[in-house]
């Protein structure tokens, strides 16, 4: 059996079982943050569903009002659609087929088409003439075909089926060819990159903490940002234009902090002239340990930007707002706490990280002008000067202190036309 | 209401039996917890939130020991996950011979509980957390520095320390009551 001090046996049998109970306020406590936790979960749900849908709404606008800029082909070239589907299904037509009989060479006359929905789905292209014969005949009204110096008829097709298949290997095989679909239309993605300036608040929550927000101020010092987002557009001919992506933020602080270590003691003699000791002077000196640190805040977001594009000459302008939604926010270095210790705030069990700062974000807002210049037929240069606003804390609401970030920056980059 | 009817209880997210849970175990898991916050209101802190985690996973408890265990475990990680690493950094690996002061372990005997919850929340941190470990919990030193990522030595040193320092607060309080 291991050895254990007495003083450990003592502490370890007198408060191993000891009760100190622990007031119902705690319990309220518990319930409360359950309850609203949950409501949160259901807000979170709802808030992304309807972002969703919102964003597959404002597609499938953008796309509708595209469509109605499209040409009608022209007339007679579509057999489908509304014009085939005008003429009365129910009307019988005829095709004089010469049939070999007994009686010699005389006409009979057969009912081939009573219906086109009752037409199978597949054609041999060697029958194509002869289809296209009936299809025109059918639409002109004329419904006797001779059809004597033709090969025996196949089960008839959809006439419809024919014609799109027609129509789409007609199609010239060029890049053009997505324009018909939606003209006008455009996807672009982005790549971005930017230095920026970062504005902190540290705010005490209560005016008691404000001593401490003033060492925090103090003791960790702003010294870099810079974010990298890639982004896909869709503009429209008008110039109205959606874009969405994922966005990196990275801030940096340098933190530093002295903390007295340990009490050297020197003791001096004092001599008289003969060389005996009088006395000592006694001379204690603080070691003092700086702890310093690179701290970092990483976020990641996804902006949601609606946005106007114009033209002037060779150069494009994009003015883009929006709200940013973050996905995820970690810390990594050092901080004091109230009690003034250094604790450590990156990532992982041991991190006090999780118990100050939130994980996921509040939104925070987007605003940038940029100025694109053509570098390729589908590639431009752009310059994007912008802002990050983020109003709300990223400390938990227990915190002590508000800390919030917003940056200022200047996008480089390419945009890309897909 | 059995142990077994109370955590099914839990899962089935019945608020009784959640209070149930709480009414039976929050006084003694308070206790565990002013052991290693420095203050009455980061220990409260502490059990709301290891109370709020044992709800939440009380489906993991797999019947393998007791479900007080269980808890008290959940709560010294929560408090652990709050404290640590604090104070250990400008710990040095030597250990520096430690004389044990002139005082008769029946002395501390003599004190009351809250008198020794309080010697605890005195100490500094890192020395709170080692000894609380160690001399209470019954963790070897080799555990204690798996769970907070310290040296051995350093947890031996810590505790040699810590019961040092509680030393030196009895033999104050002697001091005061002479």
């Amino acid at each position: 059996m291991n050895y254990r001090h007495p003083i450990d046996r003592i502490f370890q049998k007198s408060l191993e079982n000891y009760d100190s109970g622990a007031g119902d306020h705690i319990w309220d406590n518990i319930n409360k943050y359950r309850k609203q936790r949950k409501k949160r979960v259901i807000g979170k749900v709802l808030f992304y569903s309807s972002l969703a849908a919102s964003l597959a709404l404002v597609v499938v606008i953008l796309q509708s009002l595209e469509e109605k800029t499209i040409a009608p082909p022209p007339a007679g070239f579509y057999l489908s659609g509304s014009t085939a589907s005008n003429q009365p299904a129910t009307k019988e037509i005829s095709i004089v087929q010469n049939v070999p009989s007994s009686t010699g060479g005389q006409s009979r006359r057969n009912v081939v088409a009573p219906s086109f929905a009752s037409m199978p789905s597949s054609i041999e292209p060697e029958e194509l003439p002869l289809r296209k014969t009936m299809a025109t005949s059918l639409y002109s009204g004329d419904t006797d075909i001779d059809i004597s110096n033709t090969p025996p008829l196949p089960p008839l097709q959809s006439i419809t089926a024919i014609y799109d298949d027609k129509r789409r290997s007609s199609m010239p095989k060029s890049p053009e060819c997505s324009k018909f679909e939606a003209p006008g239309l455009r996807w672009t993605l982005d790549f971005l990159a930017a230095p920026q300036i970062t504005f902190k608040t540290l705010k005490a929550t209560d005016p008691v903490d404000s001593e401490y927000a003033e060492i925090r101020q103090q003791t960790e010092k702003n010294s870099s940002s810079y974010t990298a987002a890639v982004r896909l557009g869709l503009t429209t001919a008008k110039g109205w234009s959606l874009r969405s992506g994922v966005q990196f933020t990275q801030i940096n602080e340098k933190f530093g902090y002295s903390t007295a270590q340990e009490e050297k003691i020197t003791i001096i003699n004092k001599y008289d002239n003969q060389g005996n000791i009088t006395g000592t002077d006694t001379l204690r000196e603080k070691t003092l340990q700086r702890t310093v640190s690179t701290n970092q805040y990483k976020r990641l977001d996804i902006p949601l930007l609606a946005g106007f594009e114009w033209r002037k000459g060779k150069t494009g302008f994009v003015v883009n707002t929006g709200p940013i939604f973050n996905v995820s926010f970690s810390t990594e270095g050092k901080m004091l706490t109230p009690g003034l210790e250094i604790v450590s705030l990156s990532n992982g069990e041991k991190s006090h990280s999780n118990h100050t700062f939130k994980k996921t974000l509040d939104v925070g807002w987007y605003a940038g002008v940029a100025v694109s210049l053509p570098i390729s037929p589908k590639t431009q240069l752009m310059v994007e000067p912008h802002l990050q606003f983020h109003p709300a804390s990223v400390t938990q609401p227990s915190h002590h202190i508000k800390q919030a970030y917003s940056q200022a920056g200047l996008s480089i980059g390419l945009r890309h036309s897909l | 209401m059995s142990e077994q009817d109370v955590i099914r209880g839990c899962i089935l997210e019945n608020r009784e039996c959640q209070y149930e849970v709480f009414r039976r175990y929050a006084g003694k898991m308070m206790t565990v917890c002013l052991r290693y916050a420095p203050r009455q209101m980061e220990a409260e802190d502490i059990l709301q939130e290891a109370f709020i985690k044992v709800f939440d996973n009380i489906e993991k408890f797999e019947h393998k020991g007791s479900f007080e265990g269980w808890i008290r475990r959940i709560v010294i990680n929560t408090a652990l996950k709050k404290f640590q690493k604090i104070g250990f950094q400008q710990e040095q690996h030597n250990l520096e011979p430690y004389p044990e002061l002139p005082i008769e372990p029946s002395v501390y005997a003599t004190l009351h509980e809250e008198e020794l919850l309080n010697l605890i929340s005195r100490l500094p941190e890192g020395y709170r957390v080692v000894f609380n470990l160690y001399a209470i919990e019954g963790y070897s030193h080799k555990e204690i520095a798996e769970m907070l990522d310290i040296q051995e030595s350093t947890s031996r040193s810590q505790l040699v320390k810590a019961r040092k320092a509680l030393q030196e607060q009895v033999l104050a309080m002697q001091k005061i009551a002479v």
